[in-house]
């Protein structure tokens, strides 16, 4: 494994292995990535990148191997502490947002912090800010009249809003038109030198992609680093 | 059928398996059939039931021999006596002509002294002894001879020599020209109790249907507007609904028809109005299950074809919002109906009366859009409170509130109108039942203290009898009522008899005006156009002119006496009856409290329908609350929000609902009260309902969040 940023480990898989329904998923899967640094997650539909995603988020549990958020092995956290870990360290951008649509972009981004226990007033200020920098308009205009890559990157602003050191993207430019695409994709791999965080993004957009530090490819079970 | 119809229907037929919230839909489409089946069914046999009674009305009826007639074929003679306070006939014959037949239901005419009794008065009367009143036993009553199973009839032979004056000759029984006997003689038009049915099990069967069609109905709406862009006709969109829709509405007939089955099998009686179903007529109408079935199934599917058109107005892929939507005029409507109902009683009875019913309904449906632009804005000020406070699950439960009303409006509406059912049910019900709790109570004080016998046989010789076996503590007091009727009638009897009864016992002047209870009633019992009651005074009751009736006095409040006392009047006067004081008023008001029994029994089916409404829409919400939630729960891993969220959304607006619906429902019972000046409110039944709708609000908010908790542990992002 090498790295060419040079940071704290974030996020570190040893060893996973997962069969689902019989069929081996993961052989033995490896991979590091540190602070600042940007990855792509690639390969062919059903191989397996959003349930390694599941992994990392301790969504699905592995058969075997073991996997570091932040220094520490979240499989062997129970799940009281799980979510706790979840909630300070990870934040995930899912392929279509995800959205309360009633809600304002305000108020989106605003209820992670305020569920991650943050007061009221940083909650709305730190909202406000993020989708400023993130170009989305902070009227009261409901999230769900926003365009296509305004939503994303409201989802974008929820995950950065409690700071997470690692932050996963699962297909996030996949239902947005060119232009959208490129502003999210922009969006997205400045973050990890601009907040200091690892970014691990699942794509099969190869233009997404090519904006990456480094690149894995999920084949046969095994990711396999194509570009250093 | 053609390959395509074939194909969307088969479409359909997976859809309905494989949509989000198909099985709460499936089993809402399920239950909605079932109930509209046996509530189409329950017609059948209301039909079956009146058919069958006009029949045997026909069959069994006297036919009256015509005043010209010098050798009726038998003599007749109808008494009415009561077990308790629920009255029955007790029909005297005495056949004179070898030819003549007995009755439909007796296998043989009845010897000199015995008796026919149905089964439904011997069980009912069994703690009255009634098997020994009218003479012996000779046998029951059979089914044909019986307007239903449940009616309570008496066939008797008198022993009685000669002496038939007041009796009526017939020519035989059944035939053409007949008369009405027994429970016939009260029963309500079959149009007047269909209607109730529809008006009850009818109108629940639709609000179940339409929950149950409409749920989870986003998927489908966009569905139908996907085909209807792809070029598919109204029969194509149709024919794929179908196809997801004939499951569940044939296995709901099946589960529907199932009630009927069990009265071809054995004769039901209903809970609460008690009356027995006969299963042989429900077996003659056997005929028109199937297409009655089959009318239940075509009609689930046409509210499912119908209930899925095309948005004329044309949508977005964008999520919808309500704000706005609800049209003003429903508003407007709504203030009128209020209007109608206010100015009642300002306006001549029948169209106070019109005004009172018009009123009522339209303020009732109108009240969804009504809430609706109230919950709408209440939705609107929970969020911005939320908002400056910074609760998160106010916050969700406000926007979603003002986004889309129409799910509380849904809830707290059932709510609403179920209170508003009960309540005026009640209200109802306790006018109907006013006059016959008078009568109770009345009867209450003075139990079996004055019971008063009379019968065409009260001889010198028979009296002495019935004298002889009286309970101790008991007097006999005569009764002789000139023929001239602006004579006053006389009481015959002594001192000894009158003890207490009244307060002075001397002379030939005794007043019943000054004396107790016992004399109150007798005075009230025999005065005639406000002449005093003459009582003449004699140790002797050989001195007695002859009487027309006897009154046997006792204890101011003794009870038990009236089935001792009846059966030894049967035993010792042909065609005796027995009167309490107060039993006519009783038994008069026992046909409303009938009634009374009915509407309770449908209300109760009602509401049950309204309920399980009720609980499929809030599951089908759970389903939408559970996919909008789960993967913020999922990041955030903060569960007890949920619960907030289900709070703020569904129980803090039920909860209002129920404060808004018990103090309409309390505002329009007593407004019914004052105006019908009859009836009342009964405060204690408004508060279990409160507490009941309040529990049940609870209970749904709790469900909700519990089933959004479950589902955020099984979602998990799935794209790939």
């Amino acid at each position: 494994m090498v790295s060419r940023v040079h940071g704290r480990s974030v996020l570190r898989i040893e060893k996973l292995r997962l069969a689902v329904s019989g069929r081996h998923l993961f052989g033995t899967l490896s991979c590091e990535l540190r602070s600042g640094e940007s990855a792509v997650l690639c390969g062919p539909s059903g191989t397996g990148k959003t349930t390694l995603l599941n992994c990392i988020m301790g969504l699905t549990t592995p058969d075997d191997g073991a996997i570091y958020v932040a220094g520490e092995n979240i499989l062997e956290m129970p799940k009281r502490r799980l979510a706790e870990h979840r909630r300070t360290y990870i934040g995930m951008v899912f392929q279509f947002g995800e959205l309360l649509p009633e809600l304002s972009p305000v108020e989106n981004v605003a209820i992670a912090a305020l569920l991650a226990g943050q007061p009221r007033r940083k909650a709305y200020q730190d909202a406000e800010a993020l989708l400023g920098d993130l170009g989305v308009p902070v009227s009261g205009t409901p999230t769900g009249l926003l365009s296509g890559g305004e939503r994303q990157r409201t989802a974008v602003a929820r995950a950065l809003i409690t700071e997470p050191v690692l932050l996963l993207a699962d297909e996030p430019t996949g239902a947005l038109d060119r232009e959208a695409r490129e502003s999210v994709a922009d969006l997205l791999f400045t973050l990890p030198r601009v907040r200091d965080c690892a970014l691990l993004v699942v794509t099969h957009d190869e233009a997404v992609a090519g904006r990456a530090d480094r690149r894995f490819d999920l084949r046969g079970g095994d990711l396999a680093e194509t570009r250093a | 059928m053609s390959p395509l119809w074939r194909q969307l229907l088969r479409i359909g037929f997976a859809a309905g398996r494989g949509a989000p919230g198909s099985r709460i839909r499936f089993a809402g489409l399920l239950l909605a059939s079932a109930v509209l089946t046996t509530t189409m069914l329950a017609g059948l046999v209301v039909v079956a039931t009146y058919d069958g009674r006009a029949q045997r009305d026909a069959a069994r009826g006297p036919v009256p021999a015509g005043d010209g007639v010098r050798a009726p074929a038998a003599w007749l003679n109808i008494n009415r006596d009561a077990v308790g306070t629920v009255p029955h006939s007790v029909i005297h014959v005495e056949p004179l002509a070898e030819s003549i037949d007995p009755p439909p239901g007796l296998p043989r005419w009845p010897e000199r002294g015995e008796v026919f009794l149905s089964p439904a008065l011997l069980e009912a009367g069994s703690s009255e002894r009634i098997l020994h009143r009218y003479g012996t036993f000779a046998g029951l009553i059979g089914d044909a001879g019986l307007s239903s199973p449940g009616e309570r009839l008496a066939y008797v032979r008198p022993d009685v020599d000669g002496g038939y004056e007041g009796w009526r000759g017939i020519k035989r029984f059944g035939g053409v020209d007949t008369m009405l006997i027994g429970d016939s003689r009260d029963v309500a038009p079959i149009g007047q109790f269909l209607t109730m049915l529809a008006a009850t099990l009818g109108v629940a069967a639709a609000v179940l249907l339409v929950v149950a069609v409409r749920s989870g109905s986003a998927a489908r709406d966009r569905r139908t507007e996907l085909l209807a862009a792809l070029g598919a006709s109204w029969r194509h969109r149709a024919l794929l609904n179908v196809g997801e829709g004939v499951v569940p509405a044939l296995a709901g007939a099946v589960i529907g028809l199932t009630p009927y089955l069990v009265t071809l099998i054995t004769d039901v009686r209903l809970p609460g109005p008690g009356f027995v179903i006969d299963s042989d007529d429900t077996r003659a109408w056997l005929w028109a299950v199937p297409p009655t079935v089959a009318g239940s199934v075509v009609f689930v599917l046409l509210a499912i074809v119908t209930l899925h058109r095309v948005d004329a107005a044309g949508r977005s892929g964008r999520p919808r919002t309500f704000a706005g939507r609800v049209p003003r005029w429903r508003l407007v409507a709504g203030v009128a109906g209020l209007v109608g109902v206010v100015i009642t009683p300002y306006l001549p009875r029948m169209f106070g009366f019109l005004a009172y019913l018009g009123g009522t309904a339209v303020l009732w449906a109108a009240l969804p859009s009504a809430s609706a632009i109230v919950i709408q804005r209440f939705g609107g000020a929970m969020a911005a409170r939320a908002a400056k406070a910074g609760y998160v699950a106010m916050l969700i439960a406000g926007r979603w509130t003002a986004a889309r009303p129409g799910i509380v409006v849904r809830l707290t509406g059932v709510i609403v109108i179920g209170i508003g059912i009960v309540v005026q049910a009640q209200v109802w019900t306790s006018r109907l039942g006013d006059s016959s709790e008078r009568a109770l109570e009345f009867q209450r004080s003075l139990q079996d203290s004055v019971l008063v016998v009379s019968s065409p046989y009260l001889d010198r010789e028979s009296i002495e009898s019935f004298a002889g076996d009286l309970p101790v503590g008991s007097a006999l007091l005569g009764v002789v009522a000139p023929e001239d009727e602006t004579q006053p009638r006389r009481l015959w009897g002594s001192c000894a008899a009158l003890d207490g009864l009244v307060a002075d016992c001397a002379g030939n002047r005794v007043s019943l005006r000054d004396g107790d209870i016992r004399a109150q009633t007798l005075f009230g019992q025999f005065r005639r156009s406000g002449d005093d009651v003459h009582v003449r005074l004699t140790n002797e009751r050989s001195a007695w002119p002859r009487v027309q009736e006897l009154v046997v006095v006792s204890a101011v409040g003794t009870g038990g006496l009236a089935a001792h006392v009846n059966e030894e009047a049967h035993r010792a006067f042909a065609m005796a009856e027995l009167n309490r004081p107060g039993d006519s008023w009783a038994q008069g008001s026992n046909r409303l409290t009938t009634i009374s029994a009915w509407v309770v029994f449908l209300v109760t089916i009602v509401l049950s329908v309204l309920l399980t409404a009720m609980g499929f829409s809030s599951a089908a919400e759970f389903l939408t609350f559970t996919a909008a939630l789960a993967p913020l729960t999922v990041l955030t891993e903060r569960r007890r929000f949920v619960f907030g969220v289900a709070a703020w959304n569904l129980v803090v607006p039920c909860l209002i609902a129920v404060s808004a619906g018990v103090a309409i429902a309390a505002w329009q019972g007593n407004f019914f009260v004052a105006m019908s000046r009859s009836g009342e409110l009964s405060w204690s039944l408004l508060v279990n309902v409160a507490v009941t709708a309040a529990v049940f609000s609870i209970a749904i908010g709790v469900a909700g969040g519990a089933n959004a908790v479950r589902g955020a542990a099984r979602w998990r992002p799935v794209a790939d």
